[in-house]
């Protein structure tokens, strides 16, 4: 599935590369709010918490209609649902790694996370946030990836996804199911 | 050797379970051992439940609040950030009676309460929220006598005890602290902070451990010998029916903040 990110038009490439300028604005201001401490957020004492944690609970929602997506799939045998089961469990993905991001730079000390691991504290929600967040993610790939070949096969009996056979899957994506 | 996507998986999954698992095992393990394990100081002052009663009536001047909270900011080198509110940092300080007391008030509540400055710190509760949200265990209560302690060199700065407290007793340091210290009067016997970490009252662990008692409780008392009147702050152990703050919770009327929440205050406001 990653493998149809490099083929695009111009239009495409140009979108993309805006995007990677977006990630990039984002990651400077990340390097000045590591050096300043979180004061520039905004945030206070009474305000403790901000968008970035608001932004966490949102994507969190968004990861999880990934799998209300794949549902009919697999529950209901709806299987005109299946290429759409691709594209769900990979939301999904991207939203896990955002809610991940979000903690990750709504924390006072970053580079103390792994704290959490080090010291498991089962009584803190906190802890199970860890845990969901990287099993939903793991779950998501292996299943994303699982889906991805086998949707593949049940189109295309004769591809097998691999990067051995980005020529085949080429022309798979300039396909007309597509 | 050549292994399919299943073994791997099956391999790697068992693994990193037993990986984590038997680190977390053994860790937990390590973690019964507490840092009090160099000879204690035999002057230190010891308790089973440290609690502090707060005497209203002996707060008369706005003065008589101050001592007590530049005394626990400079024992603390608590900065004093006055460029920007929101970043402030406290350890202690002073709200009004409907603040402090929330659901307590009425219409009909006598001027002077309404409008008396009531002085707030860390309740030390008995059930601390703070500790149960804790990721890391960098905020715990302290077994044998129920101080709420913190560790800052712990915290990862998730600010989840801030939103558990319901007391608004903790900092977070928004900014680097340092800048804010006031260099001369630095207090070396105590650490400063970094920016990133949440900090709060606790009940002079470092003084009591030499034997002396709270910044704060000193201060009052250094006050009232001045004055001519009693300390305003008195410090004891509840479990001790012979305790100074047992002796003055028998005879007069006290309050405790927010008590409905079931968190166990364990300072006691006497009006």
């Amino acid at each position: 599935m990653l493998e149809k990110a490099i083929y695009g038009g111009r239009r495409y490439w140009v979108w993309i590369f805006f995007l990677l300028g977006v990630i990039g604005v984002g990651f400077l201001a990340y390097l000045y709010q590591f050096k300043q401490g979180l004061g520039v957020t905004g945030m206070s004492r009474d305000v403790s918490w901000g968008l970035y944690i608001g932004q966490f609970t949102f994507l969190v929602g968004v990861a999880a209609s990934g799998v209300m997506v794949v549902l009919p799939y697999y529950l209901h045998d709806y299987k005109k649902f299946g290429r759409l089961t691709i594209l769900g469990e990979f939301l999904a993905i991207a939203a896990v790694i955002m809610c991940m991001l979000f903690i990750f730079v709504d924390l006072g000390q970053p580079l103390r996370v792994l704290n959490v691991i080090l010291h498991p504290t089962p009584n803190s929600v906190m802890f199970y946030d860890m845990i969901v967040l990287s099993g939903y993610l793991f779950l998501n790939i292996l299943i994303g990836k699982d889906v991805c070949v086998f949707v593949c096969q049940f189109f295309y009996p004769p591809v097998r996804l691999s990067l051995s056979h980005l020529v085949e899957v080429k022309e798979m994506v300039s396909s007309p199911w597509r | 050797m050549s292994m399919d996507r299943r073994d791997f998986l099956k391999i790697a999954g068992i693994s990193s379970l037993v990986g984590v698992g038997g680190f977390s095992a053994v860790n937990s393990i390590g973690n019964r051992l507490e840092a009090s394990q160099i000879k204690k100081n035999p002057e230190a002052l010891t308790a089973t439940h440290w609690a502090m009663v707060v005497d209203m009536k002996q707060f008369r001047t706005k003065e008589d609040y101050q001592v007590c909270i530049d005394a626990c900011h400079r024992e603390h080198n608590v900065p004093q950030i006055e460029d920007n509110p929101k970043h402030e940092i406290k350890w202690m300080w002073t709200d009004t009676y409907e603040h402090v007391f929330p659901g307590n008030e009425s219409e009909y509540l006598a001027e002077k309460i309404k409008e008396m400055p009531f002085l707030v710190l860390c309740n030390h509760c008995e059930n601390p929220p703070c500790v149960r949200v804790c990721p890391t265990q960098a905020t715990f209560k302290r077994e044998s006598d129920g101080i709420v302690m913190m560790d800052m060199h712990r915290c990862i700065g998730c600010r989840f005890c801030m939103a558990g407290c319901p007391y608004g007793a903790r900092s977070f340091n928004y900014v680097n602290p340092r800048p804010y210290l006031d260099e001369e009067n630095e207090n070396p016997e105590f650490p400063t902070r970094m920016k990133g970490v949440v900090e709060k009252c606790t009940f002079c662990y470092e003084r009591l451990a030499k034997g002396l008692e709270p910044a704060c409780v000193e201060a009052a008392k250094e006050n009232a010998q001045k004055n001519g009147t009693t300390p305003g702050l008195i410090f004891g152990c509840l479990d001790d029916p012979n305790s100074e703050v047992r002796k003055i919770l028998s005879e007069r009327f006290s309050i405790r903040r927010k008590p409905e929440l079931g968190t166990g205050p364990s300072v006691y406001y006497v009006l």
